[in-house]
């Protein structure tokens, strides 16, 4: 039994990774512009953003495996011996530890070292030839190092900055915070590392996470354009032949007169000259809502997005709930946490029942 | 309830990650004032696409934070764990709560139940956030604090869509947006169902040529005058 379970709970978590990885790639190749794309970005872009969508799925996975070591009348199962539920969580760890690693690796070196090697790239010296790729190479590695150096220095400073050494009070003699606390200095230099990465990443979340969870619902809710994209490219394309066939009529009776066009036939044609302009983009944004150019890919993307809008209004609304719930219940935990929390800030807010 | 609360786990989690995506795609990377990069589909040059990535990694690891310690705390330390506080017999024995429900109670960090120790088991991820912040309390109150900036940041925003109609639909054809802001958002959506028939379908509704849309407004009219 727990076999069985443990081990679903694995692979319905590798199957979740392997459509992120889909969704990864899909995303990569809906945002990059065509014009300007470069296979070694979009394979990092994508090995970057499965391995962080991998991590952030971790958390279920996490909640899961620990949750199923109990039974429901609050007593550990039988199979659940200390022995197998640190096994669990050792296992656990290690993926964590992975996970994080590559997501750092990505981003700190990876990830700046193909941005240099990207910048580094010069068209009109390539195209001469003075541009070796080994240039480029020795260039990006470079810049590269100074992330090295940062990355060297955090820790450093991690491995030496003290640890919070104030507990007085009864509420530390827990064995949870004992259970904290044991730890050596490698463990505290990592910790240091997280949590700075944590606050970086929240100064980004206060602003992008907190918008785009309020923009989110209503975007879905709008995104279902008033006309289709073949009605408009059918209207236009009329609309465009009516416009050429008027501005044919105008010259061709003008064609012979002394003095030029009358001001009036001047004036439509002007406005004519106008009109065309604006339908001309408007047939070519139409086409290009309708995939038309566009690789297979993008094409049937547009496809399914046509074939769940009717979902993707009605899920807007339903978004738009949860938005709304989920930012009651932060701002109730939220002031619970800051007015009943114990121990306030020597343990991050933690509230006891 | 098995696989599904952990489904819905992950849904919540996979909706602030692309509730940060649509952030970004809305805001677009700047330095204070200055639009640095532009995120846009089909618009996206590869260093914003790098950048991008780069954000959103950190980003995740402040949303690991929200969801575990703001969003549902105790779900993602304990998940639905519970401990039978009726000390058994002999040390060593697991505890029988068979016929006293009213003794089965939740995990929690701060109980002083010496047989919750032995039962209960805190998830990684809480430990980890929690190693965190009990080490570095500069870094836990900062996050901490920061959770309220992000609901006031959050109200604003929403209250100022609510109020004007943000120009959102990045990869969307200037003329519906425009349409948008003319009729209300209820009028419009019976329209929306009929376009997206017709984008399933891939063909358009057969009009005649005199009531051929917006597009040619005007021109018939014009055409009369001859």
């Amino acid at each position: 039994m727990a076999l069985i379970q443990t081990a679903f709970i694995w692979v319905a978590y590798a199957v979740a990774v392997g459509l992120v990885a889909l969704i990864a790639a899909i995303f990569t190749y809906i945002y990059q512009t065509p014009r300007d794309r470069s296979a070694l970005v979009s394979t990092v872009t994508i090995i970057t953003l499965t391995s962080l969508l991998a991590t952030v799925l971790l958390l279920p996975v996490d909640i899961a495996l620990v949750s199923s070591t109990t039974s429901k009348l609050g007593a550990k199962k039988d199979w659940a011996t200390p022995k197998t539920v640190h096994n669990i969580l050792l296992t656990l760890k290690i993926v964590y530890y992975a996970l994080y690693s590559l997501d750092a690796v990505l981003c700190l070196l990876v990830i700046p070292f193909t941005y240099f090697l990207y910048e580094e790239y010069d068209d009109v010296e390539a195209e001469e030839g003075t541009q070796t790729f080994s240039k480029r190479f020795m260039g990006a590695l470079k810049y590269t190092l100074i992330f090295l150096l940062l990355v060297v220095i955090l820790f450093l400073v991690g491995f030496f900055v003290p640890v919070a050494k104030n507990r007085a009070g009864h509420e530390f003699d827990l064995d949870y915070f004992r259970r904290l606390l044991a730890e050596n200095r490698g463990e505290r230099a990592l910790t240091f590392a997280l949590g700075l990465l944590i606050s970086l990443g929240t100064l980004l979340y206060i602003l992008y996470t907190a918008a785009g969870i309020a923009l989110l619902p209503i975007s879905f809710i709008k995104s279902a354009p008033s006309i289709s994209a073949p009605q408009l490219h059918e209207t236009t394309a009329t609309a465009l032949e009516q416009n050429r066939e008027r501005q044919r009529q105008i010259e061709g009776r003008n064609a012979g007169r002394e003095g030029g066009m009358p001001p009036k036939d001047q004036r439509e044609l002007e406005a004519l000259v106008r009109e065309e302009r604006t339908l001309v983009r408007r047939e070519r944004l139409a086409a290009e809502a309708q995939g038309e150019g566009k690789s297979f890919i993008v094409r049937v993307w547009t496809k399914v997005c046509a074939v769940f809008r009717p979902l993707k209004l009605i899920g807007g609304i339903l978004l738009l709930l949860l938005s709304i719930i989920v930012w009651v219940s932060m701002l109730i935990t939220g002031i619970d946490k800051a007015k009943n929390s114990i121990c306030k800030e020597h343990c991050g807010y933690i509230l006891g029942r | 309830m098995f696989p599904i609360d952990y489904v819905l786990m992950a849904l919540l989690v996979l909706f602030f990650f692309s509730s940060s995506v649509a952030g970004i795609a809305t805001i677009g990377i700047r330095f204070l004032w200055v639009k640095l990069f532009e995120i846009r589909k089909g618009h996206t040059s590869p260093q914003a696409m790098l950048v991008a990535t780069v954000m959103l990694t950190l980003i995740m690891l402040a949303i690991n934070y929200s969801i575990a310690m703001m969003v549902a705390p105790q779900y993602a330390t304990y998940g639905a764990q519970k401990f039978c506080s009726n000390a058994p017999k002999h040390g060593g024995d697991q505890p029988n709560c068979t016929n006293l429900p009213h003794l089965i109670k939740p995990c929690s960090e701060l109980s002083k139940d010496h047989i919750s120790r032995d039962i209960c088991t805190p998830s990684v991820v809480s430990t980890f956030l929690n190693r965190v912040t009990f080490n570095f309390p500069f870094f836990g109150g900062l996050a901490f604090w920061a959770q309220f900036v992000f609901l006031g940041v959050f109200l604003i925003v929403f209250l100022l869509s609510l109020f004007r109609t943000p120009k959102l639909n990045l990869s969307e054809l200037d003329e519906d947006a425009e349409v948008d802001e003319e009729e209300g958002l209820l009028a419009s959506t019976g329209r929306r169902f009929g376009a997206t028939w017709q984008d399933i379908r891939g063909k358009a509704k057969k009009t005649s040529v005199g009531a051929a849309g917006r597009g040619s407004r005007g021109d018939d009219s014009r055409a009369e005058d001859e």
